[in-house]
């Protein structure tokens, strides 16, 4: 049937669910929140590749650091000026000022830019390239390759780097990190800004094969917490894993069985998942208080 | 026969003190503590809002916010039991609501059951979905946030199969009910002044279990192992039950306003019942009036769902602009004010006892 | 090295405990006299928390098992525990924060029977002027005295404190050893975790010491004490 193809656009689901759980990791691992947010900021990111191109007709790939540079700085914002400012309170005020958030980021891009589909192309998005009996657009193999390298920088940032090292300290224990002399609002605002900057790039990989729309990131956001809890919270390559098998399990679902049936299957995955693993298959237990 | 502590050496320096002398008890005087400089004007407000329905000329449209307003609070109370009380905030809630409604509706449109009868089966059938949700979630410790995930999962996973199963649900066009005139043995009145006293009874009732609920041994077991679940389990309670019990009743009682308004509004469909915004607005109303009080989600509705209804009409050309709204609000609350309305009040004790904060 | 205790209430036999490739605990075998006061010490590290976690359900062995008054209590639940009349403090005291002094005790036990306890029980810990107070308001010593009130609710058979002394100053630490001796005087038994060996020595009537997750000896205080080995596990720590 057409198995391999659903398999390769799973894959290349995957390597997008990747990078937005890899910023959800990031945040979640290193100032401990869950960002109700990250759909949201993938909308605005994705009208960001559209305006970039509707304003200077540029190809989605180049403007790729641009938008990850205004999402990063967006990153920090949010980090210093919303939730740096509740972090110390109570958890429903964290857990409901990113649903807030959540809330006016994707109804401003409704209020701004409506609910039509827009859609961005890039040169030679379209093309289809076959290989080992399988047919993928380009812009699927640019997604999966662009994915690939990201995690793979963001690895080595996380480890080899000494802000990195910083990020990974706070994460593990904020308090001794503070003791070494980290400025741990700084690496919080920056972690943030880490995290938002990935989403910036995952935009810019599937802005070319999505339609963009005010509800676009939302099955993206709650995908990536998905990812996050099955590959395990502070694995890198283990939410990347997830990432890929979550992409394919729903893709084949959806041309198995039924597209809209799909969501709720792997939402379903999720709760199981959830409840049975709440460790995830890579990372550390994850503390759920 | 107790292993009590024997009679003690006296505490360091104590004076006989008021606190030693008044009787130490649960419950306190609760709501008559307010007195009747408050009480009195309350009863007051109560029965003129009853009495709008008789105010001649009056626009039904008022009357409807008002309805809007009182089944809002019947579900944020429900959820105050649970977020307030239990401290499980979930955003799913509208899960509940949507069961409650197409339980009913399609025992009544298929099977032309009476929604009175629709109503308790729904509330069951709600009452069941939290329990199978909550138990694995609570005996494998899924809480806080985690438990806010899986109750949006859960939210998703209603409306995808309200929309999806369409052989039984209708889908996505939703499920009219046939309109029968006046048939108060079918839940439908052809004086629309009825629907007002129904949803206002309902409200009553609500905030009375929830008050009750709030004085009751079982309610303060939630309170305790809101603060400290180790503590609580340490202390002999079965944590896991009490949250059950509460997810529960609170599912049961979101059931019914579900019913009712698939009564009312004679048509549901999943984005109405089962959406994410309504989950959304169920907690908006019990957190800006304070969540943790059985009075706070009245609050929060009384103000929120006039507000709504007026930038619904005086924005009716921008869509979404109301969300945009409700999320700045929901941002502005936990920055400046979490605690929410009522919460101001938490500071002073008698305040405290008299909303249940 | 470790005569067996007569009349036991707690006896904990071969207990063991792993975490990933870390040997918490081993083969442990401890027993707790009925109406005494027994400590537990040992340097940090040594497994007395895990202990204390397997006893009271909070944690379960990889082998051995915890039998109270002749009850296994296998696969029970902290709760569960608790309702059988073992209960624990925590190291980090655990009280109710948003609920007051009196409802921290009254949520346990309700009616007037109740109330009638959680007032002696307030008199007891001297809190009783505090009733009214939000128990967040309370000192850190008055919040380790609040949770001994709390756990007395429950009328335990056996006591266990987890460093009742840690972290209050002597006059009031003198005050908690008083009431300890005094509930061992109503029947109570009490097994605790403490690092002041002088107090733990003019309280107990038995130690027991644990080094690496396995009992090196039990005994008089002093005759524990006095032993070579004990002495130098405890040298600088």
């Amino acid at each position: 049937m057409q198995l391999p193809s659903a398999v390769a656009s799973g894959i290349a689901l995957g390597a997008i669910y990747a990078l937005v759980a890899a910023g959800l990791n990031l945040v979640f691992g290193v100032v401990k929140i869950i960002n109700f947010a990250q759909g949201a900021l993938l909308t605005v990111a994705l009208y960001g590749v559209w305006l970039f191109q509707r304003a200077a007709g540029l190809d989605p790939y180049l403007t790729l650091p641009a938008v990850a540079a205004v999402m990063a700085g967006l990153g920090y914002l949010i980090q210093a000026g919303l939730i740096g400012r509740v972090l110390g309170k109570e958890r429903t005020s964290q857990l409901l000022i990113t649903f807030g958030l959540a809330m006016v980021l994707k109804n401003l891009c409704l209020v701004l830019w409506g609910a039509d589909n827009r859609s961005v192309t890039s040169r030679y998005g379209d093309r289809v390239l076959g290989f080992l009996g399988v047919r993928m657009t380009v812009a699927s193999v640019v997604a999966v390759a662009g994915s690939a390298l990201t995690v793979a920088f963001l690895y080595l940032f996380l480890h080899r780097t000494r802000a990195g090292t910083a990020i990974r300290a706070v994460a593990q224990q904020p308090d001794s990190a503070e003791l070494a002399g980290i400025n741990v609002r700084r690496v919080y605002a920056a972690a943030f800004a880490v995290g938002t900057a990935l989403i910036g790039v995952a935009a810019s990989l599937m802005a070319p094969i999505y339609p963009i729309h005010p509800g676009a990131g939302d099955s993206f956001g709650i995908m990536a917490f998905i990812v996050v809890i099955l590959g395990g919270l502070g694995s890198v390559f283990g939410a990347a894993l997830a990432a890929l098998l979550i992409g394919v399990l729903q893709n084949v679902f959806a041309t198995l069985v039924s597209v809209q049936l799909s969501t709720a299957f792997v939402f379903l995955v999720f709760i199981v998942a959830m409840i049975a693993r709440p460790s995830g298959i890579f990372g550390q237990k994850a503390r759920v208080a | 026969m107790t292993a009590g502590p024997a009679r003690a050496a006296p505490p360091p320096s104590s004076p006989a003190s008021p606190a030693a002398v008044r009787p130490l008890s649960l419950r306190g005087r609760g709501l008559s503590e307010a007195g009747p400089r408050v009480i009195g004007p309350a009863l007051l407000l109560l029965a003129a809002v009853a009495a709008l329905p008789l105010l001649p000329g009056i626009r039904f449209y008022y009357l409807q916010v008002v309805i809007l307003v009182f089944w809002f609070a019947v579900l944020g109370t429900s959820w105050s039991i649970i977020g307030g009380y239990g401290g499980m905030h979930s955003i799913g809630h509208a899960t509940f609501v949507g069961v409650g409604a197409y339980t009913s509706t399609l025992l009544y449109v298929d099977f032309h059951i009476s929604p009175w009868l629709g109503m308790p089966a729904g509330m069951a059938l709600a009452a069941l979905v939290a329990v199978v949700i909550g138990y694995p979630c609570f005996r494998f410790g899924i809480r806080g946030d985690y438990f806010a995930l899986v109750t949006v999962a859960l939210g998703q996973v209603g409306f995808e199969a309200a929309n999806g199963a369409a052989n039984i649900t209708k889908g996505a066009q939703g499920v009219p009910l046939p309109y029968a005139g006046n048939a108060p043995f079918a839940f439908q009145f052809a004086n629309r002044s009825v629907y007002f006293y129904v949803v206002m009874a309902l409200w009553l009732v609500v905030v009375a279990v929830a008050y009750r609920v709030r004085r009751s041994g079982f309610g303060f077991k939630l309170i305790a192992l809101r603060d400290d679940e180790v503590a609580a389990e340490r202390g002999g309670i079965d944590v896991s039950r009490h949250k059950l019990l509460a997810l529960a009743l609170s599912a049961a009682i979101a059931a019914a306003a579900g019913t009712f308004y698939a009564q009312f509004f004679l048509f549901i469909d999943p984005g109405a019942v089962f959406g994410l915004t309504l989950s959304v607005q169920i907690v908006l109303m019990a957190v800006l009036g304070g969540m943790n009080s059985y009075l706070g989600a009245t609050v929060g509705a009384a103000l929120l769902v006039p507000l709504s209804q007026w930038l619904t009409t005086r924005l009716s050309g921008v869509p979404g602009l109301d969300l945009v709204i409700y999320g700045a609000i929901l941002v502005a609350l936990m920055l400046y004010m979490p605690f929410g309305i009522l919460g101001l009040l938490r500071r002073s004790p008698h305040w405290r006892r008299v909303i249940g904060w | 090295m470790t005569e067996p205790v007569a009349d036991p209430i707690l006896a904990v036999r071969g207990v063991a405990k792993s975490f990933g490739g870390l040997r918490a605990l081993q083969d442990v075998h401890l027993e707790v006299a009925r109406g005494s006061i027994t400590g537990l010490i040992g340097p940090n590290g040594s497994g007395k928390s895990t202990l204390f976690d397997i006893i009271t359900g909070y944690q379960s062995p990889d082998a051995g098992e915890v039998v109270f008054d002749g009850a296994s209590l296998r696969a029970l639940a902290p709760h569960q525990v608790s309702r059988q009349g073992l209960v624990r403090t925590f190291q980090l005291t655990r009280i109710f924060p948003t609920l007051t002094v009196a409802e921290n005790l009254l949520v346990f036990a309700d009616g007037a029977e109740g109330e009638g306890r959680a007032r002696e029980l307030l008199e007891f810990v001297g809190l009783l002027r505090l009733a009214d107070h939000e128990a967040a308001g309370l000192s850190y010593g008055q919040q380790k005295l609040l949770e001994i009130a709390q756990v007395l609710m429950l009328q335990p058979r056996l006591l266990l404190l987890d460093e009742p002394l840690a972290g209050i100053n002597p006059g009031l630490a003198e005050e908690l050893l008083q009431r300890l001796r005094e509930l061992r005087d109503s029947g109570m038994t009490l097994l605790l975790v403490e690092h002041d060996l002088p107090a733990v020595t003019r309280l107990c009537d038995r130690l027991t010491v644990l080094d690496g997750g396995q009992i090196m000896l039990s005994g008089t205080p002093e005759a524990v004490l006095a032993d070579a080995g004990v002495k130098e596990v405890f040298l600088g720590g």
